[in-house]
């Protein structure tokens, strides 16, 4: 009877759980919101904070050290490499990674649901995000998958030619503009917390102008250009992340974060270039945004090192963290995207390359005039008078005004204008010829207003040459069978052959 | 029902009596029947009663019994007998030909007799778990069991162990096996820090809270039809553990044991230093430098560290050659195990309870690496009928560990290891000193006082955990019976890391030579997680077994449900009010990690396993298992899988000969089939964060919420609506074969094994949107054999010595891989800093781990290739070195010589082949503190066969030296690893070890019986006694392991600045009251 009883117990446990379908559908992660739930608003805000990562920092880093605003501090190894014009493949991984899967993967998310919901104006700021960080992915790799890309049935997509992804990208602003209507309802931002409507559009015309400056050298593009003069809008201030920052971990400038916050390693390695500093201090002239980027150093002087070393330990004056002039970014330093000296002195080059100089001047003026103004100084004038614009040079004069005037801004953008426009041009100097490897160094020897082969530099660049561009990315080639042949060190981006 | 057997068991414990009739003392004397000689240790029960003894040296015994009595006399090796008690009986033993009887616990807690299987099953008894003296019990199974590979991680108090049983078959998920311990699979839990404070594994919870004085015994099962009955699991082979249970004692019907002891730990295995170069870089002397890369010692008084307060401190410039070792102290160790068992008069009731402490203190100085367990273990079982059986077991066992962190930085290590050579650390104890803080530490590069490091660091683990089961057993017609069980694990976990905050501001610093203590500045951080997970397993099964004349059947069908969750959370704070020792949340001015994670898995299984057997020679035996499981897409979530296995005993139809006592060939084919992980069918969104990925740490990361707004980004990991289970199919052959009625064993298998459908996160192009995709890809065989051969050389009355040896050999292989993939390959792990940088793959046709770096760039006859520096020009792309990290041969050898009572035994076990990542070199040749980093004497050469490339297809011959004073030689070790690239980096991991020797002594029986104890042994042992490794690896224990918590794949990869392995020197104590 009781033996039964508990046969029967048994049974019923048996065929009561082995019944249940529903007990094996789980299999839904309690930690994350489902997709369906998920909206624009929810998601730009989180790409535009990894595009500004990206950007101010990482990008920023190996720009600056590129085009000589940055050197090594005495003594530390971190970025030694790339102050030798060296970036190796797995350097561009981070960029590569970030800007792909969390910047644009996440915009095609938020452009998809824009779309969906009619949300013309989202779809806007989606496009021009887009377009800026495609933008950076070009000029930095020259190449990268762009009408394959975002296929997750597709694990190697071509790489695309930077020209075709640029002309693409211009469509799809020319797309989205079109769309939208006098106001639409935005998504949620920090670049423009306002959330209105004219603030996205201005963006769309100064990325489209920059992508259309960019391609000026290898195509004509003057009439697109005068087209957004005639009857696009263009920004009024510098279009930047700004306003959000908190002196805390995880709420402040990248930049700041990896450089010089108390929490965390705090690296101090950048400190100015000779090359940037004795170009802004020349024939008794000082530049006083010198001060608004640099710190002075021990002595309170402004005191540039020299790129491809992290100098001697040895002891002496120059084998002292003190001796030199690390960046002046604070927690809230704004991270600028397109800074309103950049868009004049776009306007300013194309007025040059019609041969109008008395509107190339204006706007070279009005360029410098931004370039103070961010920087929060006076003495615009002093400048110009001290560099007025010269229609016969007008490369060379707008090439350093402008290398000078993105130190403040942006290494990386600092350095593919160098690229694209060759100037400043490498002088007769080399790094070798102002130290020896040990003691002293002589930086009176360097000539102002030009760029110089770094002490130790990378082989394959050799002497007076930038780097040209990034190598493929090493998580792009190791992974994808369809990533081409990297074409070489010098070999320019489409826009500066 | 639960409470009132709890209550029957207690009254079990307490009403233990004895009753004893009028009874007669008998003396007699066993001997043996094949030579006359004495038999010592043989066991004399009275039939039918609790009572009995053994012989003593003299192979005479004594016992009381009452007039008629029967005796019963075993002895191992003889055949039992009967005989009825008479004073002064001589009794006289045959031996048991019919050897190999030996029940083995298979599948879901079955017992088999050994014969009977088809598949390899190695047993490890209790005396050899207990006699390797360490307290995680997995590791106790090193170099014991052929195809096994135990690699103990690191002799940190509290480490995990990493079990391999023949290969890695998974890429992308675990390779360990599944523990069982009396028919209930135990969770694994880990700590691996909290990404940045840790690089290696902290037990807390599984098989490391086992108290090695509680088995029983260890079975490993190795292939898939051996282990298919545990499901998904147990597709990397099962260690089931088999634990004591209550039993009568020789003269109660209780027993009482107690053992203890206490040992000493002593570092091992340091790098090998230089000791004629000072503090310094380039060749010069400078004296805040972190590396000796200065100018030769010579004996003059010198400055070092930086000014402070117009304050210098200094020293004789000369070799401090024990400065690191001398850092390090004796750690004592000590632990307890005291067990109390029994049975009641009538054997219907069972219990076993046991109390074991372990606390175990590393060589760091002081306390802080230390790891302390307590372990409580009841078990019962009580019978009140013949159909009806329910017995139980319950658990607890609570750990401690205090972890010294091993990363870069302000750790421990970093800072011995980037130590000058000419400089005293043991005089830089008092932390009341400036100059033994950050504030005046002798250089400001990062790194620091160790002493003050392992002061002010603090990483610190307590873990519960309760498990066990309670099971019925039910048998309600002859041959048949019903099991229900019930499985449980709960563990839980406290953890907390705690990073000082440094704080200096430079005012005292006297020109700070170039580089200010400042920089090192953090604003320090408390960080604990909080963590609890069960698993709850319900088993139902049904056994019949019959026999008819010659044959016998077998069979068992059963379901399972298994139902495992966890939910865990996650903060942190930085920037401290109070600078350290206060790890409490409330000591931050921030908020800067809230997180939690939760999830929940379930399966079911359906399972039939079937013996026929004929004759007592020939077994046949069916499995198959069909599985539901929640983390397949649901409507593709069964899976079937078989196995078959044969063996036949060929002896039985040989004619009995004095050579060959028993022969066994077997053979074995089976499937394993094995879900997915968690959450990988589905898209999922993260809380939004910006990484900014360059230089390591994610201190820069932007994170989520950000003035006051929040969002959210998708994973990088895609997940796939249609994954299909992974599944692992095997073949085996093998035979066991015994000589000379058991003096020579020998077990040999063959095996191959396939691994295909491997569920992974592949890495792919970003430019997918993803950098992972989930998906099913890849075939990774393994095929090897494995030898094991026992031996008992010699073997006389007092004197016998038994020498075991194990081999295997593992042949792994990747198959397939997904088209995709350039050259086949997928990243398996990898370090990298600037141009340093050495990464493994699973890369087609090759075993699974191939190395790949940047290498020297070579002219085609071979000459090295310079740049105008005079130092060798390395690649753009990382290529094959050509070096593997698996194994290739893996073996052990134990032996025991016994005479008188005294045991002497050791064992060793070998590595041979494979290559490791090593973190600890690379600091060796970077701070010029490793006897590497002395080429030439540290003066001027131009590197041996070395051209210049001159641009035009042509080379010249390199004439540029490469010296100490522009930086170059130091360039030569730093930047291309001596000439070697990122191969420089990897060692090989070759080593014998000779793992323990004891010497134990069982103290003579007459002492015993007039102290009143049953028997007492004491045992000195010593552990990681020497470690012959390769000769290029003066370094580390090639056994240390970091980045465990990547996977047990990656953690082959090689190890970050792990602490060296330490020695330890014990004595033992066993006393049975």
């Amino acid at each position: 009877m009781k033996k039964n009883y508990i046969i029967v117990l048994f049974s019923a446990l048996v065929l009561g759980l082995t019944g249940c379908k529903d007990y094996l559908d789980i299999n839904y992660d309690p930690n994350s919101p489902a997709e369906e739930n998920m909206t624009s608003d929810m998601i730009l805000p989180a790409v535009e904070m990894n595009i500004a990562a990206t950007y101010a920092y990482t990008l920023n880093v190996l720009g600056g050290y590129n085009v000589q605003y940055y050197a090594q501090q005495f003594g530390t190894p971190n970025y030694v490499e790339f102050s030798k014009f060296n970036v190796s493949g797995t350097n561009g991984d981070g960029v590569y990674l970030n800007l792909f899967v969390r910047a644009l993967g996440n915009i095609e998310i938020a452009r998809k649901k824009a779309e969906d919901a009619g949300l013309n104006g989202v779809y806007l700021q989606a496009t021009v995000l887009r377009a800026f960080t495609y933008q950076l992915l070009v000029d930095a790799f020259g190449e990268v998958p762009f009408s394959e890309a975002f296929d997750p049935t597709n694990v190697s997509p071509k790489y695309d030619d930077g020209k075709t992804i640029y002309e693409a990208l211009i469509k799809e602003i020319d797309g989205a503009l079109a769309m939208v209507g006098t106001s639409e309802s935005m998504a949620q931002s920090f670049i423009f917390p306002g959330k209105k409507l004219d603030d996205w559009v201005a963006f769309a015309y100064a990325q489209k102008l920059k992508l259309l400056s960019r391609m000026s050298g290898v195509k004509d593009v003057s009439a697109s250009i005068q087209d957004i003069i005639d009857n696009g809008v263009l920004p009024t201030a510098d279009i930047k992340i700004a306003g959000c920052w908190a002196n805390e971990k995880g709420q402040a400038n990248p930049f700041f974060s990896e450089e010089k916050a108390t929490w965390g390693r705090a690296n101090h390695n950048i400190i100015a270039n000779v090359a940037l500093v004795n170009t802004m201090q020349q024939d008794a002239y000082n530049d006083p945004r010198l001060a608004a980027w640099f710190e002075t150093n021990g002595s309170g002087k402004y005191q540039g090192s020299i790129s491809g070393t992290n100098l001697s330990t040895v002891e002496s004056a120059y084998a002292s963290a003190a001796y030199w002039c690390e960046t002046k970014v604070e927690y809230n330093t704004p991270v600028i995207l397109i800074s309103l000296a950049e868009v004049e002195f776009f306007l300013a080059e194309y007025y040059a390359r019609k041969s109008d100089a008395t509107n190339a001047a204006a706007h070279y003026a009005a360029a410098v005039d931004a370039s103070f103004e961010t920087a929060g100084v006076a003495g615009a004038a002093g400048y110009v008078a001290k560099y007025p614009y010269n229609q016969a040079k007008w490369q060379e004069t707008i090439g350093i005004a402008k290398w000078v005037a993105l130190a403040g801004v942006n290494g990386f953008e600092g350095y593919t204008e160098a690229r694209r426009l060759d100037y400043p041009a490498f002088g007769t100097v080399k790094g070798s010829d102002m130290y020896s490897g040990s003691g002293a160094l002589d930086l009176t020897k360097y000539e102002p207003g030009f760029l110089y082969t770094p002490f130790q530099r990378f082989d394959q660049v050799g002497d007076n040459h930038l780097l040209e561009r990034f190598p493929y990315p090493e998580n792009s080639t190791a992974r994808n069978s369809n990533a081409p042949a990297f074409p070489g060190y010098l070999t320019p981006v489409f826009w500066g052959k | 029902m639960k409470k009132s057997l709890l209550l029957f068991l207690l009254v079990g414990v307490f009403a233990i009596g004895e009753v004893w009739a009028q009874s007669v003392p008998v003396h007699g004397t066993v001997v043996s029947a094949v030579n006359g000689e004495t038999i010592v240790g043989a066991s004399i029960t009275v039939l039918n009663t609790s009572k009995g003894t053994i012989t003593d040296f003299d192979g005479k015994f004594s016992i009381d019994v009452q007039p008629g009595a029967t005796l019963v006399i075993s002895y191992v090796g003889m055949k039992t007998m009967e005989v009825s008690a008479q004073d002064g009986m001589i009794v006289s033993m045959d031996e048991d030909t019919e050897v190999l009887q030996e029940v083995v616990v298979t599948a879901l807690g079955i017992s088999r007799s050994e014969r009977s299987l088809g598949y390899a099953a190695s047993k490890v008894e209790a005396d050899e778990v207990v006699k390797a003296r360490t307290t995680n019990v997995a590791t106790a199974l090193a170099g014991k069991v052929a195809g096994v590979q135990v690699q103990s991680t690191s002799t940190d108090p509290g480490s995990v162990s990493n079990v391999i049983i023949r290969g890695f078959s998974s890429i992308g998920g675990s390779n360990q096996p599944l523990y069982v311990i009396d028919g209930v699979p135990l969770q694994s839990t880990s700590d691996y820090g909290n990404g940045e404070q840790a690089e290696k594994a902290s037990a807390i919870g599984g098989i490391s809270n086992v108290s090695a004085q509680d088995i029983e015994s260890m079975t490993v099962l190795k292939g898939a039809a051996a282990t298919a009955l545990y499901g998904s699991r147990a597709a990397n082979g099962v260690i089931i553990v088999t634990t004591k249970q209550g039993g009568k004692g020789q003269k109660r019907n209780f027993n009482i044991e107690y053992s203890g002891g206490v040992a000493f730990n002593q570092v091992a295995n340091l790098p090998k230093f230089q000791n004629q170069f000072g503090q310094g870089w380039n060749g010069q002397q400078t004296f805040i430098e972190n590396g000796s890369w200065g100018p030769a010692l010579d004996g003059s008084i010198q400055p070092f560290g930086p000014i402070w307060n117009n304050q210098q401190l200094l020293h004789k410039y000369e070799a401090v050659e024990s400065n690191v070792k001398d850092f390090f102290d004796v750690g004592i160790s000590h632990n307890h195990n005291i067990a109390f068992s029994g049975a009641s008069n009538d054997n219907k009731m069972t219990y076993y309870a046991s109390y074991s402490f372990a606390g175990d203190n590393g060589v760091m100085p002081g306390d802080k690496d230390t790891y302390q367990r307590h372990t409580f273990a009841f078990r019962g079982s009580y019978e009140p009928v013949k159909w009806f059986k329910v017995s139980s077991s319950v658990n607890f066992a609570r750990s401690k560990t205090d972890i010294v962190d091993t990363y870069q930085g302000t750790s421990v290590i970093d800072g011995l290891y980037e130590f000058p050579r000419d400089l005293s650390l043991v005089d830089h104890q008092d932390l009341t000193s400036p100059f033994n803080t950050p504030e005046a530490w002798m250089t400001p590069y990062g790194i620091t006082n160790p002493y003050w490091a392992i002061a002010n660091n603090y990483h610190h683990n307590d873990g519960k955990q309760l498990y066990g089961k309670l099971q019925a057993d039910i048998r309600p017609v002859k041959g048949l019976t019903i099991t229900y069980r019930f499985g449980f694990d709960y563990t839980d976990a406290d953890r907390k890391i705690g990073v000082p905050q440094i704080a200096l501001d430079d005012a005292l610093i006297t020109d700070d030579k170039g580089y200010a203590p400042s920089n090192m500045n953090q604003t320090g951080s408390v960080w604990t997680n909080y963590m609890r997970k069960y698993e709850l397993n319900h088993d139902i099964l049904a056994n019949y077994a019959e026999r008819w004349g010659a044959f016998d059947l077998n069979a068992t069908v059963g379901v399972n449900i298994n139902e495992r969750a966890s939910t865990s959370a996650s903060s942190s704070t930085n920037d401290l009010t109070f600078e350290t020792g206060f790890w409490d949340l409330s000591n931050g001015s921030s908020k800067d990690v809230i997180s939690e994670s939760q999830w929940k898995r379930r399966s079911v299984g359906l399972f039939a396993d079937i013996t026929f057997g004929y004759a007592d020679q020939l077994f046949i035996d069916f499995s198959m298992r069909n599985d539901w499981s929640s983390t397949l897409p649901i409507k593709k979530n069964s899976y079937f899988y078989p196995g078959i296995t044969a063996s036949w005993i060929f002896t039985e139809i040989i004619p009995q000969n004095k050579v060959l006592s028993f022969g066994k060939l077997r053979v074995a084919y089976g499937m394993t089939g094995n879900d997915a992980d968690l959450y990988q069918t589905a898209p999922t969104f993260l809380q939004g964060y910006a990484n900014t990925t360059y230089l390591g740490g994610d201190d820069a990361n932007i994170t989520f919420p950000l003035s006051g707004t929040n969002a959210f980004i998708r994973t990088s990991v895609l997940g796939s609506s249609d994954l299909r289970p992974e599944m692992t199919s095997e073949f085996e052959v093998g035979t066991n074969l015994q000589f000379f009625k058991g003096r020579l064993g020998l077990d040999a298998t063959y095996y191959h094994r396939v691994t295909k459908d491997q569920i992974f996160t592949l890495p792919v192009d970003p430019a997918t949107g993803y950098n992972y995709m989930v998906t099913n890809f890849g075939k990774v065989q393994n095929q090897g054999f494995e030898l094991t051969l026992n031996t008992t050389p010699v073997e006389t009355r007092h004197f016998r010595w038994d020498l075991n040896f194990n081999l295997s050999r593992n042949w792994n292989k990747v198959l397939e891989l997904p088209d995709g993939l350039e050259g086949g390959k997928s990243l398996i792990e990898g370090f990298s800093t600037s141009q340093d940088a050495v990464y493994v793959y699973a890369e087609v046709g090759k075993p699974l781990g191939e190395f790949y770096t940047y290498l020297p760039k070579k002219t085609e006859d071979g000459k090295t290739i310079v740049g105008s520096d005079g130092l060798p020009v390395l690649g753009t792309e990382i290529e094959d070195t050509g070096k593997n990290m698996q194994a290739e041969w893996v073996g052990g050898v134990t032996t025991s010589l016994s005479f008188y009572g005294v045991t002497v035994s050791a064992t060793l076990d070998a590595r041979f082949g494979g290559y490791m990542f090593s973190r600890t070199k690379n600091l060796m040749e970077f701070t010029g503190n490793g006897y590497i980093t002395t080429y030439n004497g540290r003066n001027p050469f131009i590197i041996p066969n070395s051209v210049v490339d001159n641009g035009d297809g042509t080379y010249s011959e390199n004439t540029t030296p490469i010296c100490l004073i522009d930086g170059s030689y130091q360039q030569y070790y730093d930047a291309t690893g001596a000439g070697q690239g990122g191969e420089f980096f990897l060692i090989d991991r070759t080593f014998a070890k000779l793992r323990n020797i004891s010497l134990s002594w069982d103290l003579p029986k007459k002492w015993m019986d007039k102290a009143h104890f049953e028997g007492m042994s004491i045992t000195a042992y010593v552990n990681n006694v020497v470690t012959w490794t390769a000769k290029d690896n003066y370094y580390i224990d090639p056994e240390s392991t970091s980045y465990a918590g990547d996977g047990d794949l990656a953690a082959q990869f090689g190890e970050l600045y792990s602490n060296p392995t330490s020695r330890q020197y014990g004595i033992n104590v066993n006393i049975k009251f």
